[in-house]
C-alpha cells in the first residue's frame, strides 16, 4: 500500500513542479501569447488518455488470451480512469480551441475521433455494469475494447493522415527546448496519477470480483 | 503587435487549469473514499 500512496505523491509533486516551470519559467509562445500555456496540462492528459486505453487494449488481450481475472480487473480499472482523463482532455481542449479557432468545437477528424474514443468507452463501462455474470462481462467487454482500441490509434495518428485544424504531436522535435522540460514533467506527473488511480481501482474490482465469484 | 499574433487569453487558461484541477482532485478524493468503503485502503 505504501507503493501506491508514493506514486500518488510523486504524481502531486511532479505535477506542482511541472507546472510552476511552465507558467514561470517557460518562455511565452510567440504567436500563441499566454493561451499556449494550457499545453502543459492538455497533452500530458492526452498521453496518458491514449496510455490508458492502450493498457485496457493489453488488459483485454490478455483476458481473451489467459482468462485470469487480474486482467479482467485491469481492464475495468482502465476504462474507468481512461473515461474521466478522455472526459477532462476534450473540455482541456475546447478551452483552448475557442481563442485560438474561434470556436470551442468543430468537427475535425482529431476532435471527433476523441468524442468517439470516450463514448465507446463510456459504453464499454454501462455495458459491463449490466451483465451480471462476470465471465461474460469480462468477455464481452474485452472484446469491445479490442475493438475499440483501433479508433484510439485513429486518433493519434489522424493529424498525421488527414488535414485537420488540430496541430500535429508534440514532441520535442516540434516544441521549443525551453518548453520540453515542464511538458516531460506533467506528462510524468499525470501518467503516475493515473497508475495511482488505476492502482486503487484494480483493488476494489478484485475486492468486487472476489464477492461475486464466491455468491 | 504583428498580425496573427494571439493576445489575452487569460481566462481560458485559467479555465483550463482550474477544471483539471478540480476534476483530479474530485476524482482521486472520490477513488480513495471508494478504496476505504471497499476496505481496500
Amino acid at each position: 500500500m505504501k507503493r501506491v500512496w508514493a506514486t500518488g505523491a510523486v504524481a502531486v509533486l511532479l505535477l506542482s513542479v511541472g507546472t510552476y516551470i511552465g507558467f514561470f519559467h517557460a518562455p511565452v509562445e510567440q504567436y500563441m501569447g499566454i493561451t499556449q500555456k494550457i499545453m502543459y496540462v492538455h497533452v500530458p492528459t492526452a498521453w496518458t488518455t491514449l496510455l490508458t486505453f492502450t493498457a485496457a487494449f493489453v488488459a483485454s488481450v490478455g483476458w481473451l488470451w489467459k482468462r485470469t481475472w487480474t486482467w479482467d480487473y485491469l481492464l475495468e480499472s482502465t476504462i474507468e480512469v481512461g473515461i474521466v482523463l478522455g472526459c477532462l482532455l476534450s473540455v482541456q481542449g475546447a478551452l483552448w480551441a475557442k481563442p485560438t479557432w474561434g470556436v470551442y468545437w468543430d468537427w475535425d477528424p482529431r476532435l471527433t475521433s476523441v468524442a468517439v474514443m470516450v463514448l465507446t468507452y463510456a459504453g464499454i463501462a454501462a455495458l459491463r455494469s449490466f451483465v451480471d455474470d462476470p465471465v461474460k462481462r469480462a468477455t464481452w467487454s474485452s472484446v469491445a475494447s479490442a475493438v475499440g482500441y483501433v479508433n484510439v490509434v485513429f486518433v493519434y495518428l489522424c493529424v498525421k493522415w488527414l488535414r485537420t485544424l488540430h496541430q500535429p504531436q508534440s514532441s520535442p522535435s516540434t516544441v521549443d527546448s525551453a518548453m520540453v522540460l515542464p511538458l516531460r514533467i506533467n506528462a510524468f506527473g499525470m501518467i503516475f496519477l493515473a497508475i495511482f488511480l488505476i492502482a486503487l481501482r484494480y483493488r476494489m474490482a478484485r475486492a468486487q470480483r472476489a464477492r461475486e465469484l464466491e455468491a | 503587435m504583428p498580425a496573427g499574433v494571439l493576445t489575452g487569453g487569460e481566462e481560458f487558461v485559467a479555465a483550463a487549469y482550474i477544471v483539471s484541477f478540480v476534476v483530479l482532485v474530485l476524482f482521486s478524493g472520490t477513488m480513495i473514499w471508494r478504496a476505504r468503503q471497499e476496505g481496500v485502503l
